[in-house]
């Protein structure tokens, strides 16, 4: 039987992060995080976004611009133009030394309208807390800053990812940053997260060939726990990637469970139109539900 | 640096690569399963900032995974990915050191059922990219997928 975790419609991949969006990682990988980073930097750059990459202290800069630059010269441009920065908590709130949630927030507002004038459609910063000891700063003010920022990305051109080193912060510390974001990411790149909720199969993340056995099972325990109703709603809508085995999955499986009446898929675009080309009209009881972005 | 042979260019002329135009590599890794999702995100970057509109974009993506799942799956787990924009085309070569591909894995019919979910990959990828070609070398095999910017 398939394990399905809990659902939490707070958790979406880094790809599905949007201006407006404040956003908890947790990390123990420190390539896992720098993944994310990554991908995170790219997407800056087809966004026209300005990014500032606040590292943690410890990382020489050439490391981070290895990682990000490589393959190839896709953030070339973005770095010589600044668009991709790194910089330092230090460096924000500077001249202050010590840090306060008012410098910092009076800062990043300031970033974010000097982006915005210089053309970028907005502002996103990936921060490691790391910052948070190298500065001594104390941890409550911390946590009163990450539970009252609202105000940084309400109506604003503004996002950030908060990246929690789950080595470096008590586990108490830990939760209540974890509940204090709207969003909370994937931990790693190429995850899949599969959760069942009244009736709704929500998957999160990449359904590829790495994952593909997890896909199906999590179909099949959803089918059989949806068998009483006859009714199983299944939400791809914060999915990355669908590959054809999963797709195929969906649009087969069901054919071993013949009290369904209705199966509905909701999903954006680029799955709804793999899952059309590889034959959803043929089980009438599949309902394809294409949801925009 | 990639331990496979280097994949040769495709010779065949195409749409929107036009005779004499300079080949730009944007892109070259090596890749276990591992790597897929990176893939995938360089695939999809590198295609929006050279201009290929949706859901053409989410077709090339799509199409470069099928080819590179296929030879993770049947080719001893690993491949070499190169992408170069040729002209108003993306063009991205994957080989392997395999059995890979044949033109006939790459059918031109749709497979049936569910039991075929791999070959479903495959079709679809003919069906949604400008170009597929298939060479076999001495060991293993380059199948080139080409996308028209134009």
């Amino acid at each position: 039987m398939a394990a399905l975790d809990a659902f939490d419609p707070r958790i979406i991949p880094v790809q599905h992060m949007r201006l407006g969006d404040h956003a908890y990682v947790g990390y123990s990988d420190d390539e896992a995080v720098r993944d994310i980073m990554t991908a995170y930097a790219w997407n800056a750059v087809v966004r026209q976004e300005k990014l500032l990459i606040f590292a943690a202290p410890a990382r020489a800069m050439g490391d981070v611009w290895a990682r990000l630059t490589a393959p190839g010269a896709l953030l070339a441009d973005a770095k010589a133009g600044g668009q991709v920065q790194l910089a330092s908590m230090r460096g924000l709130i500077r001249p202050h030394t010590a840090f306060s949630a008012e410098r910092q927030w009076s800062r990043i507002r300031e970033e974010t309208r000097r982006a915005v004038q210089l053309g970028y459609t907005g502002l996103r910063a990936f921060i490691d807390m790391h910052w948070v000891h190298q500065l001594g700063a104390e941890v409550d003010l911390v946590m009163h800053r990450e539970s009252h920022a609202d105000h940084l990305f309400d109506g604003h051109p503004y996002q950030e990812i908060c990246a929690y080193d789950t080595r470096a912060f008590d586990q108490r510390v830990l939760d209540a940053m974890r509940e204090a974001h709207p969003r909370t990411l994937l931990t790693e790149l190429g995850a899949l997260r599969c959760s069942f909720s009244d009736g709704t199969l929500h998957m999160a993340g990449d359904a590829d060939i790495a994952n593909q056995d997890m896909f199906r099972d999590a179909f099949l325990e959803a089918l059989r726990q949806s068998s009483r109703t006859g009714r199983l709603c299944v939400d791809l809508t914060r999915l990355i990637f669908l590959n054809a085995t999963c797709g195929t999955v969906l649009l087969h499986a069901a054919e071993a469970f013949p009290e369904h009446r209705l199966i509905e898929i909701r999903c954006r675009g680029a799955q709804f139109r793999i899952l059309r080309q590889l034959g959803s009209a043929h089980d009438p009881r599949v309902a394809l539900v294409r949801v925009e972005s | 640096m990639p331990d496979h042979d280097a994949a040769p260019a495709d010779p065949r002329p195409s749409v929107g690569a036009a005779a004499g135009t300079p080949r730009q590599r944007l892109a070259e890794e090596s890749f276990t399963m591992g790597e897929l999702p990176r893939l995938r995100l360089i695939v999809e970057a590198h295609a929006t900032r050279a201009g290929l509109p949706e859901p053409r974009r989410g077709d090339f993506v799509f199409a470069v995974d099928a080819v590179a799942s296929h030879a993770i799956e049947h080719a001893g787990g690993r491949g070499v990915f190169v992408l170069d924009r040729h002209g108003h085309q993306l063009e991205c070569r994957i080989s392997d050191n395999g059995p890979g591909l044949t033109e006939d894995t790459c059918t031109e019919r749709p497979p049936v059922g569910a039991s075929t979910a791999c070959g479903h990959g495959l079709w679809l990828t003919r069906r949604i990219t400008d170009r597929l070609t298939v060479t076999r070398k001495l060991r293993g095999t380059v199948v080139t997928l080409a996308m028209s910017l134009l």
